[in-house]
């Protein structure tokens, strides 16, 4: 055991003085965790809504109430300025899109033209916010809808504007006798309706129509509280990526300056050099995880939610990329052949598996594809802990998933060095 | 102390031993010697338990290598400098001398003498890799005898050395062989081998050609001495004898004029082109 951990040791010190190591197992996941935090937290914005203008040439009181209405939506950033400012920013890329409410919105109050089609909106979109174009489309028309429905909130002034229409069509000349007959049998009715009716009733929602009602998929209480808590998990494995490719490469450079020939001249035996090597990749993972840990809970406000199922994330985690670690020092004969092979099998793993990309954003084969990767399992491991949640029972799941793919990678590794081993040592 | 035969070793199509036959008694420097690719370091690596030989029989030290008791009773200097560099010279030999199961003051106390041996007590917590070629060689050799290993491997120590460095290497062999530690030395410099071994081996092609002690191999393969006279009156001759010492007095009866005498004794050079019909350096 004495000699185990003096292999781990030896190997956690050479780390300790290799900048280049320690960039890309601690510097790179803080700065990977920080620069998207700050992204998805919309840092330098006041909310993290989209960003849009709105452009009010008509200033009646009907394009008044849907700016008043839009901007009031916790959706949308609304700013007011004119066509050619709100052409140049969404050009520009600083706002997503503008809506325009041309000239002669809402002056015409007529019902007739309202109810045959509506008055004319503008929306001009960044071609590169295509998904967002649908969003911006219902949040208007939900507004639309808004402002119609409070037309009826008020029966006078819809009576009045009633009453016009009843006699435009009454001195409608071009109009069938048939037509005019039954369109005015029908705004009499909607008069008498409006005479008639009690807002109080459909107020009370007898008679209104389905209400959303918004529910997060996650535990009561249990949701991200920054976006910090999101991008923490997963820059953690960023960590332990780099430490199994920094220890993969070692292997190979212990091959290479000849030093894995003098270990193995020792009374050790070749499992415990691996053993060794293995244990100083988990206790290295395991310390960076723990020092973004530290820092995030310190500076940022990250919770550790479970601590004991955290630490059991970042064991398993450790661990498996540990075992995989050996599998990875067989890749290359050189150090560059192995460096490049390496971080190429690991970047497909981050990518596949939510490292880079949220799986929520990935279309569903390549989130069938990411079960395949350790990178999904870990990040889901630590949310799971951080802020998913998640019960020992659901833990389980990934924690045996870890636990189960660094066993099999570390026996294969370890196997396929060993009947390498007469190529071990030499170079 | 080390007793191997018929030793067979092939990588894939490279057969690297070849039926080699060693015998090293205790607390002797032996040599072996054979140029590049003759199957040394293979032969080395197996002795130590490193590599299995396909065939043959290994004892040092009168078990198996392999065994870590055994293990335990012997030491290597590899070729390479096998040193990590990130590491001072002092935290390189603490971590060799605890793999080999030293620790405490026993562990300080050979970590100094080892720093002594190599003559870098003042360089002891600096990095390896601000060191120059010839103080990682000291280094490398003070590895491998941290331990005190009763059998001790050394596989071209002095490859790339500086003359300075070279003559503190073989004081320490010297000292070594002094308090009885058996060496195993491969080299390709016939100087050396002369210098320092007591019994040479001459390896080529996996197999040993010849093996014994300096005399014996330089009689039965040197060939002759080459004497050359410069006289002052006639043009010089050249003598190929077997006994150079008697051709001289002979010369001096002839009662001619000698301005000078050289005398080329055979060596160990002259034993591997008589044997193989090829120059050591040539490979």
């Amino acid at each position: 055991m004495k000699a185990l951990l003096s292999l781990a040791l030896k190997d956690l010190r050479i780390l300790s003085r290799d900048k280049s190591g320690l960039f890309w197992v601690l510097l790179f996941p803080l700065l990977f965790a920080l620069f998207f935090g700050a992204v998805f937290s919309g840092m330098g914005r006041s909310s993290n809504a989209l960003p849009v203008a709105v452009v009010d040439q008509a200033r009646t009181p009907r394009s008044r109430r849907m700016v008043k209405k839009l901007a009031s939506s916790q959706a949308l950033e609304v700013r007011e300025m004119n066509l050619e400012e709100a052409r140049l920013a969404v050009r520009r890329g600083r706002l997503s899109a503008w809506i325009r409410f041309p000239k002669d919105f809402g002056r015409d109050e007529s019902l007739f033209r309202e109810l045959g089609g509506g008055p004319e909106i503008e929306l001009g979109m960044d071609p590169s916010r295509g998904a967002e174009r649908g969003y911006v489309q219902g949040i208007l028309m939900e507004a639309w809808f808004e402002s119609l429905r409070e037309d009826f909130q008020d029966p006078k002034a819809m009576r009045r504007t009633l009453a016009k229409e009843i006699e435009k069509v009454r001195k409608e000349s071009d109009l069938p006798a048939l037509q005019k007959a039954i369109l005015l049998a029908f705004l009499g009715s909607l008069d008498r309706f409006l005479r008639d009716f009690d807002p109080a009733i459909y107020e009370k929602g007898s008679m209104k129509g389905p209400t959303l009602k918004l529910v997060e998929a996650a535990r009561k209480g249990k949701r991200p509280r920054t976006s910090f808590e999101i991008t923490f998990p997963a820059s953690i494995l960023w960590g332990i990526l780099g430490c199994a490719a920094t220890f993969a490469l070692s292997i190979v450079r212990e091959r290479r300056q000849g030093t894995l020939l003098r270990l193995r001249a020792a009374p050790l035996g070749l499992a415990r050099i691996l053993l060794g090597k293995g244990l100083a990749c988990f206790l290295a993972s395991s310390a960076v995880a723990l020092a973004l840990l530290l820092f995030a809970r310190a500076a940022l406000g990250v919770r550790w939610g479970n601590p004991a199922l955290l630490l059991a994330g970042v064991a398993a985690t450790a661990f498996c990329f540990s075992g995989l670690m050996m599998l990875l020092s067989l890749v290359g004969k050189t150090e560059n052949s192995a460096a490049g092979a390496t971080w190429a099998v690991l970047l497909v793993m981050a990518m596949v598996g939510g490292g880079m990309v949220p799986l929520v954003a990935m279309p569903a084969w390549m989130r069938a594809l990411g079960d395949a990767s350790p990178v999904k399992w870990g990040i889901l491991a630590l949310e799971g802990a951080v802020w998913r949640g998640f019960s020992w029972g659901e833990a389980a799941l990934p924690l045996l998933v870890l636990a189960g793919s660094g066993t099999i990678f570390f026996l294969a590794g370890s196997l396929l060095l060993a009947a390498r081993k007469d190529r071990l040592g030499t170079t | 102390m080390i007793q191997a035969r018929g030793l067979r070793k092939s990588f894939g199509p490279v057969q690297a031993l070849d039926g080699a036959d060693i015998h090293v008694p205790p607390g002797i420097c032996f040599g072996l010697l054979g140029p590049n690719g003759a199957g040394k370091t293979t032969t080395i690596r197996i002795l130590m338990g490193i590599l299995s030989p396909d065939e043959g029989e290994v004892r040092v030290c009168g078990g198996d290598p392999a065994d870590p008791e055994v293990r335990r009773l012997l030491g290597l200097a590899p070729q390479e400098t096998a040193l990590y560099e990130e590491l001072t010279a002092k935290e390189n030999l603490a971590f060799f001398g605890r793999i080999q199961g030293l620790g405490g003051r026993r562990l300080k106390e050979r970590v100094r003498a080892a720093l002594e041996l190599a003559g870098l007590e003042e360089r002891s917590k600096d990095l390896v890799s601000t060191f120059s070629g010839g103080m990682k060689r000291r280094l490398n050799l003070a590895a491998a005898v941290l331990h005190e290993p009763r059998v001790l491997f050394l596989d071209e120590p002095t490859q790339g050395v500086d003359p300075q460095s070279r003559n503190r290497i073989f004081e320490t062999i010297r000292t070594l062989k002094e308090e009885g530690t058996t060496i195993l030395y491969t080299t390709h410099y016939m100087e050396e081998a002369e210098r320092l071994c007591d019994r040479v081996a001459i390896m080529d092609h996996g197999r040993i050609l010849v093996e014994g002690t300096l005399r014996e191999i330089l009689e039965g393969h040197g060939g002759k001495a080459l004497v050359r006279v410069e006289y002052a009156q006639a043009p010089p001759r050249e003598f190929l004898t077997r006994d150079p010492l008697a051709q001289v007095l002979r010369l001096a009866r002839e009662g001619k004029e000698i301005l000078g005498l050289h005398v080329e004794r055979p060596d160990l050079e002259s034993v591997f082109l008589d044997l193989t019909g090829r120059r050591l350096r040539d490979e």
